[in-house]
This record gives C-alpha cells, structure tokens and sequence, in this order.
C-alpha cells in the first residue's frame, strides 16, 4: 500500500490519473509516458494502461449504490454524479453524506468523496474541499461563511471556468469565487454570455442548473484513439479512421440514435515540429447508423485532410446532430427503397448481435483492414475483474 | 417539431386456426441471476485456486458469488485480505476471538491478532461447481457407449 500509481490513456501514451504519492512527486497530468521513464524507475511508480470496461463497470455500480440514496441522480461522468437532496432538508446532510460514503465504500470498494451545497456549482466547490478533508464529506451550507471560503477557492477552480476565461477573469483583476460572485454583472454578461450569469448566480446560492436526468439523450458521440506507430499512408488512415467509425455506429445503433453530421479528424504529434492537424465535417442528407453509410462519407473526409509526408499520431470521428431512430425523415433525394433499408437494418442487428456474443469484432466490415497497424497498445492493461470471465479474481 | 402519435399496428402474423393454449401463460425465462444475486451493485465473482476449502465443498477453480453489503458474521465463508494476501476462509469471531479457518487439515488456522491487518473483502453466498470433469470423454446423454 502507498505506492506511486499513474494510469495512462489510450495507447500508453499519457499520464490521464495519478495517485497522490504520484502529485507529490511533481508529475503533471496529461505529461507523455517516455518524459518520466526516469522517475518511475528511481520511484519504483506502477504503471497501468487504461482498462475502460473494468472502470465502466464499477462506475456503474457506484451510480446505481446511489440511486438508493436519492430519486434523482445525474451522471454527469464516469465518476461524478450529482444528487437531488432537496427533499432531505430536515436531516443532517452531512451525517447523510457519511451514509452514502460508507455505503459506496463497503459495496463497491470504492472511496468517494461528497460534497453538498445549494446549487450546483457550489456542489463542486464543496466537493473539492471534501476531497481533501479527512473525513471525504463537506456541507457548505452547514459552515457559518460561504464568502470566506470562496475567497480561498481560485476563480480557475469553478465549474465551467475553463482556461481561457479565467485568464479574462485574472486580468479584469478577478482572482477567486468570491470576486467572481461580487463582480459587475454586465461586465460578466459582456465577455462570458449568459453562463456567466448563470455562474454567479449559482455562487450565490441560487440553483439555476436544473438537474439533468438519465432520459436526456446524447448529443455526440467520439471515438478517437492514438496511434502505437505513427501512420503515413493514406490506405492505413482511411482503415483507422474506417474502424473508429464502425464503433461509433454500433454505439449509435445501441443508444438507438442516428447521426446527421460527421466530422473526421486527425492530427501529428504535438512534441514533433511541423505539428499537423486537421478535420472535415459532412452534414449527412438523411441521419443514420448504418456503418457502410457513415463509412462512405468518413472515407471521402478522411481524403481531404490526409498529407502525404507527415506521420500521424492520432485520429478519430466524432458523430452529433444525434437524432432518435425514430426521427429519421426521409428526403426527396433518398433513392433506396424500403426493402433495401430493411434489408441494411437487418445486417447491422445480426452484426450487432453476433459481436455481442462472439466478441467486439468478430464481423467487421474489410474496410477497417485486416492487418491493423494502428491497433492500441495496452500492454500493462490490469485484468478486468469484473467484466470477463478470464479475468475473475483468483483466491485461494 | 412535430410530435407524432404513434398507432399502434398489429405486426405479428395471425394464423387462422386452433390457439395455442400456452399463448396466455408465457412467463419470461428463469433467470440465475434473480436466484442468485441480491445486490448486483455489491456483488463480484471471483475463482478459487487449491483446495483449503474442500471440507465447505469450495473446490480449486470454483466460481465464488461474493456479497459485499453484507455483514460477516461468526460463521460465515469470507474473502478476506490478511497482510496484504487475499484469501477464502471460514470466519471464526466468538469471544473476542478472531480467526480464519480452512475447512481442510493439511492448512492451518490464520490467528488475528493485534498486529495482523485484517480486511473483510466480502461474504461468499454460492459456489458455483462444476461436476463435470473438465477432460472428459464426451458420451451422448441418455446412451452409454
């Protein structure tokens, strides 16, 4: 116990999660893997490649844990989640978070930690100061100066203040929560547009961030990996980019959505002079899932922003203009009749279905190529304890 | 947007003839799950290796359902992590006692005292065993031959 642990993203390029024992040896988030070869040797710092299907299955049983604790609960990641507590006010809410924090921990294994307030954002801040509490619980509302602690909380620290805001923000001489909740109004509304004025509000303590709830469709799905290799053909690219499509149209067809607008991006290595990136984006005539469809159009994008001579890194396809399945209007110029649709409908659910039980990938379309270059590397992938059979934990 | 109503249309074929008796008693399949697990939220499978356990009919490679909303009481077949190594044993925890017992005599007994770290990683609820040996001459059920 109290070993160093970084968790790399895709392909085992970059630090995406680090431990504490990790932060306090000064290695940044998002830092490449090869910078720190030297400091996970001297520190003897385990290395682990993302393992995303053990996480989504955890994740999901830390949600539905607290669904016993709320009607209301909004996902808003794989590991944040707010929960209506309105209804509670006549307990105390912290002894009620400490409920929740034990439950979590003795279901599921893992350490949350709960942050409670009026409004959404203050949530947020509330739940930073929990993180680094003892006990990994804190109630704003219960503490006797919300303004003395927003006036610790650096303005880049708020939900929804991204970088370039907070860098307006120093420079108009607002450096904390509290002068952002105290700040002019029409200049906020100025620069920041209504979420500016959302946020203050919300500082406040007036809720005007409704709680999202579960039946509110997607707006975009993306899927995008880096490269083991660089690749610098455009046959290779057109497979990558032709694989990444067929995953984003089975994960359409699962949530039961079709896509009007593709776009299709790639880019070199950003630690490589002459830094290349690119994308192209089609508005399709008539949403759809259909894999063969998307990958018609994504082949002809990713023609457009290929460049002989340079050695790309990373790429992906990213879907939006999500609409319903059952939304899907026709147009004048749709020339396939019905039973060709049917017939397409049908191929895509037995492809569906067979993958499901087979195995990601057992049908594919030869588009997405056979040798496969660019498949990630994982190589220091943990087991997936919980989701895979081979993989169950072993006691003896 | 337009809002739609929906009509309902009977997509199924009506075969002109004699009903199925059966047609108004189907009832979904039996599921192991429902049977098996009560708090999917806290509930993990893990496999067993040697044979500490045989005597509480948990043999190597046994699929272990583990509950982890429950509370280990004396008595009770646990996974627990002692000294940093995960294990299954019987939870022996009567007079201020506490042990953690094989249910085999070529293992011994793990003492918990004091100095020992002791972690309940769960309560196992099943086995879940195989009585098939795994290398077995498939013989066509019904028919020896």
């Amino acid at each position: 116990m109290g070993k160093p642990v970084v968790v790399l993203s895709n392909n085992d390029g970059c630090v995406v999660a680090r431990s504490q024992e990790v932060k306090d040896l000064g290695i940044k988030m998002g830092v490449p893997v090869f910078r720190i070869y030297e400091l996970i040797k001297r520190y003897d710092v385990q290395v682990y490649s993302s393992n995303y299907s053990l996480y989504g299955d955890l994740s999901g049983r830390v949600m539905s844990t607290l669904a016993y604790f709320a009607p209301d609960v909004e996902i808003y990641s794989i590991d944040e989640a707010f929960i209506d507590l309105s209804g509670f006010r006549y307990r105390d809410l912290t002894e009620y978070g400490n409920e929740i924090r034990q439950r979590v921990l003795q279901w599921v294994g893992i350490p949350v930690s709960v942050g409670i307030a009026p409004t959404k954002t203050l949530a947020k801040l509330a739940n930073l100061i929990a993180k680094k509490s003892n006990s990994g619980v804190f109630d704003l509302s219960v503490y006797p100066s919300i303004d003395e602690i927003l006036s610790q909380v650096d303005v880049g620290d708020i939900w929804g203040v991204g970088f370039k805001y907070a860098t307006w923000l120093r420079e108009k001489g607002i450096n904390t929560a509290l002068q952002l909740k105290n700040a002019d109004e029409s200049l906020i509304r100025k620069k920041m547009g209504i979420v500016g004025v959302k946020l203050q509000l919300e500082l406040r303590g007036e809720s005007c961030l409704a709680m999202e709830l579960l039946d509110n469709p997607k707006k975009g799905t993306c899927v995008s990996r880096s490269f083991p290799q660089s690749i610098d053909t455009m046959p290779e690219l057109k497979e990558a980019i032709a694989s990444f499509t067929h995953r984003a149209a089975e994960k359409l067809r699962r949530q039961k959505q079709a896509a009007s607008v593709i776009t299709v991006f790639a880019r070199t290595s950003p630690f490589r002079d002459n830094f290349y990136s690119n994308s192209a984006t089609a508005e399709l005539d008539l949403s759809t899932n259909y894999t063969l469809e998307l990958s018609r159009v994504a082949a002809q994008l990713t023609e457009s922003i290929y460049r002989k001579g340079q050695n790309f890194k990373k790429a992906g396809v990213i879907m939006t203009g999500l609409v319903s399945e059952k939304q899907v209007q026709g147009n004048l110029f749709d020339v396939s009749n019905d039973e060709e649709k049917m017939r397409s409908r049908n191929l895509m659910s037995v492809m569906d279905t067979i993958n499901e039980i087979y195995g990601r990938d057992t049908l594919r379309f030869a588009t997405t190529g056979v040798i496969q270059v660019w498949k990630t590397k994982s190589e220091q992938r943990s087991p997936k304890y919980t989701t895979c059979w081979q993989d169950l934990l072993e006691v003896s | 947007m337009s809002t739609k109503l929906e009509l309902p249309l009977q997509n199924c074929s009506v075969p002109a003839g004699f009903p199925s008796p059966a047609e108004d008693y189907v009832e979904h399949k039996l599921d192991l799950n429902s049977y098996l697990v009560t708090h999917p939220a806290a509930t993990f499978f893990v496999r067993t290796s040697g044979n500490s356990m045989t005597g509480a009919h948990i043999h190597d490679g046994d699929l272990l359902i583990v509950d982890r909303s429950l509370e280990a009481t004396h008595g009770d077949i646990v996974i627990a992590v002692v000294q940093g190594e995960i294990t299954v044993k019987r939870l022996h925890y009567q007079k201020g006692e506490v042990a953690l017992v094989p249910e085999n005599a070529g293992y011994k007994t793990i003492f918990i005292n004091e100095h020992s770290e002791l972690h309940i990683w769960g309560v196992v609820t099943n086995v879940i065993h195989s009585i098939r040996p795994k290398s077995q001459k498939k013989i066509r059920s019904g028919r020896l031959q």
